[in-house]
């Protein structure tokens, strides 16, 4: 529907800017004009307290990962920043966003208790934790008691065990990925629905939800790790199949266009058993975090929606293009990665541009 | 004598993760402590049920590099009380 305010607005009777929303789906595109309306203030009024308000009445956010990314936007700007915003929000849930109600936006008005949420919270059907890379480098055990957090988290909420088994390994291998590639922070968000969700085939009512955001932001996207291992050094010090993925590069070459530029290929490179854009892996061992994610999402989702955002490009992890061949996962119909390019719908463009590495990870599970 | 090494972890933990923690378990616990140009035996203990993909390259990472993947999971013979545990580490090598 429509927006109410289009550019920075002052109340009159109580001087505050304020950006509304009312009615509609919150996608990237409606981040970036948050974002351009809260640097702009800003920087315009840097030393002018004025309040900002943001009020969401009855809309929607398109996935989790859109709004654990305005969490960290209003982060930013009122810890970090300092600023003086305030956030009303009606929100109507779906059942990848049912976590909201959790959300600790809903502490924004005060900064102390908006802080703590933001940074660790594990209540019902909520676990979020910002993992610290300093923890990360200082103790050997810490991403296995995060694991073991995790799979606790998932067991008490119902989730059967091979489920949990099985996506907590995932999630602690990308946390574990965030940390060690980009050397800083990285935030682990999920939230299993109280509601039970009926599918159109399917009226009765048998599923829930388990949504998973995963937020690194950092000056690393996510080609770039492989695209400089691969560029500064000879593939062949890697072993057969850095080389056979020099030689795919060189086939994949002929594809690129606007809709696959080369960043893509590194991305998808990345995903392959046994490629990793960490230096002290070589050919033998190393990279299998990522294809677990991907045997994951093939096999345990009814339904889902699950991509990864680095930059302003898109990966988009459907179950139909993740089958493969000769061991490498295609992004295509034929599974093949060597000689033929992903297809065109497994890339999109974002609207607002994100650095560092971001994953929106949601699955419909059916009730046993 | 046996070719074989207990690990100890704390008793606080019930999985293993990450491809650092495994190596320096490796180096801590395994490494000049095995032949590993015959069966060798490695013992988990009881409270770990689980370990990631990463902890586990990390941990035989040092012994796939010197005789192979596939030499390594003909020797290795993993040993706990937990049923399966034995075949989750061995898939986890390839």
């Amino acid at each position: 529907m429509q927006i109410i305010h289009e550019n920075v607005n002052i109340i009159k009777k109580k001087r505050a800017f304020v950006k509304k929303y009312d009615n509609i789906t919150l996608t990237s595109k409606h981040i970036f004009e948050i974002v351009v309306f809260l640097n702009t203030i800003s920087l315009q009024y840097k030393n002018n307290n004025v309040p900002v308000l943001i009020e969401l009445e009855q809309v929607t956010f398109y996935d989790k990962l859109a709004y654990v990314v305005f969490e960290c936007i209003v982060y930013y700007y009122k810890v970090i920043k300092k600023k003086n915003i305030r956030i009303i929000f009606d929100i109507k849930p779906t059942i990848w966003t049912e976590g909201i109600r959790y959300s600790s936006l809903k502490y924004c008005n005060n900064s102390e208790e908006f802080d703590i949420r933001f940074k660790f919270e594990v209540y019902r059907r909520h676990y979020r934790n910002l993992t610290k890379y300093d923890k990360y480098i200082s103790e050997n055990e810490y991403l296995s008691k995060i694991v073991g957090d995790i799979k606790n988290y998932m067991i008490n909420n119902e989730i059967p065990t091979y489920i949990a088994d099985e996506l907590s390994e995932v999630l602690i291998e990308l946390i574990g990925n965030g940390l060690e590639h980009s050397k800083t922070d990285t935030l682990i968000d999920i939230d299993v629905t109280d509601s039970l969700y009926s599918k159109e085939n399917d009226k009765k009512g048998n599923y829930y939800g388990v949504n998973v955001a995963i937020a690194t932001i950092s000056n690393i996207h996510f080609s770039d790790m492989l695209k400089n291992k691969l560029n500064k050094n000879n593939a062949i010090d890697y072993g057969k199949r850095y080389s056979e993925v020099m030689k795919a590069l060189k086939q994949h070459q002929i594809y690129f266009n606007n809709k696959y530029i080369e960043n893509d290929f590194y991305t998808i490179a990345s995903f392959q058993d046994s490629i990793s854009g960490n230096i002290k892996k070589n050919n033998e061992v190393g990279g299998k975090g990522l294809t677990k994610l991907l045997k994951s999402v093939e096999e345990r989702a009814e339904d889902h929606l699950c991509y990864m955002l680095s930059g302003n490009r898109i990966l988009f992890l459907r179950k139909e293009f993740l089958n493969s061949k000769d061991n490498y996962v295609g992004f295509n119909l034929s599974g093949d990665f060597l000689n033929e390019p992903p297809n065109e719908e497994v890339f999109g463009t974002c609207d607002t541009n994100i650095s560092g590495v971001l994953y929106n990870l949601s699955f419909a599970i059916k009730k046993e | 004598m046996e070719n074989v090494v207990n690990l100890n972890f704390d008793k606080t933990l019930s999985n293993l993760a990450g491809f650092d923690f495994g190596v320096k378990t490796y180096k801590e616990q395994m490494k000049g402590k095995l032949d590993i140009t015959k069966e060798f035996k490695v013992k988990f203990p009881s409270n770990i049920k689980g370990a990631a993909s990463s902890f586990v390259q990390g941990l035989f990472a040092e012994i796939i590099n010197s005789i192979g993947v596939n030499k390594t999971k003909e020797y290795l013979q993993v040993i706990s009380e937990n049923k399966g545990f034995d075949l989750i580490i061995i898939s986890k090598l390839t």
